[in-house]
C-alpha cells in the first residue's frame, strides 16, 4: 500500500477540524451581539 | 457609536454588488461616505431617546451552526400606533459585533437598497459617484423625515 493511502484519513481529520475551527470562529454569540445592540443606547426590555 | 455599529463595507460589497468589483478604491470610499452618511442619518433616530418612542431589544438566535450572523429582535414602541418590528442582523468582524442589516416589518434595509441602487446605476450608465451624490443628497431630506420611513 502507498504511504498516501496509509495517511489519507489522518489528512482527512485535520481538514474536518481546521474546517469546524473555521466556522466556529466566524460565529457571533447571541447574547453578545443583544449586549452590543443595547450598547448603542437602546432601552434594554426583554420582550 | 452608531457611525462604527455598521459594517458599511460588507453593507457596500453587497448592496453594489459586480459594480463594486469594478470600483477603484476611490469611488468605493466615496460611495461608503455617502452610505455612512444616509445610514446614521437613518437610524440614528431609532436609538435615540424621544418622548413616546423607545427600541425595545428582545430575543436573538443564532441561525444555525456555523452561520456567521445573529438575528436580534426589537420593536420600537411609540405613544400612538402599533409597535414596528425591527430586526437586526449582526455578525463579528475582527473580534468586534457590526449591524449588516435592519429589516423593519419583514423588509430588509440591504435587499431594498441593493435593489434601489440597482435601478439607479442602470439609469445612469453604472456611475457609482453619481449613485453617491444622491444618496447624501437623499441623507439630506431624510434628516427631516420620519426615524421609521424607508
Amino acid at each position: 500500500m502507498h504511504s498516501w493511502l496509509r495517511e489519507w484519513p489522518v489528512l482527512a481529520v485535520v481538514l474536518i477540524v481546521l474546517a469546524t475551527t473555521t466556522a466556529r470562529a466566524g460565529t457571533p454569540d447571541p447574547n453578545q451581539a443583544r449586549d452590543f445592540l443595547s450598547d448603542c443606547g437602546t432601552v434594554r426590555s426583554r420582550s | 457609536m452608531l457611525r462604527q455599529s455598521f459594517d458599511l463595507p460588507a453593507i457596500g460589497r453587497f448592496v453594489l454588488a459586480a459594480h463594486w468589483r469594478r470600483a477603484d478604491d476611490a469611488t468605493r470610499q466615496e460611495f461608503l461616505d455617502a452610505l455612512e452618511t444616509y445610514t446614521v442619518r437613518r437610524f440614528l433616530p431609532l436609538f435615540a431617546q424621544y418622548e413616546g418612542q423607545k427600541l425595545e431589544i428582545g430575543e436573538a438566535r443564532d441561525r444555525g451552526e456555523g452561520s456567521r450572523f445573529v438575528s436580534v429582535e426589537s420593536r420600537i414602541v411609540r405613544s400612538e400606533g402599533e409597535p414596528i418590528a425591527v430586526t437586526w442582523r449582526i455578525h463579528e468582524k475582527d473580534g468586534a459585533y457590526k449591524i449588516v442589516d435592519v429589516v423593519t416589518e419583514g423588509v430588509s434595509m440591504a435587499a431594498t437598497w441593493r435593489s434601489e441602487y440597482k435601478s439607479v446605476l442602470q439609469a445612469n450608465g453604472g456611475d457609482v459617484r453619481d449613485l453617491a451624490d444622491k444618496i447624501r443628497n437623499k441623507a439630506v431630506q431624510k434628516q427631516q423625515a420620519s426615524p421609521t420611513e424607508g
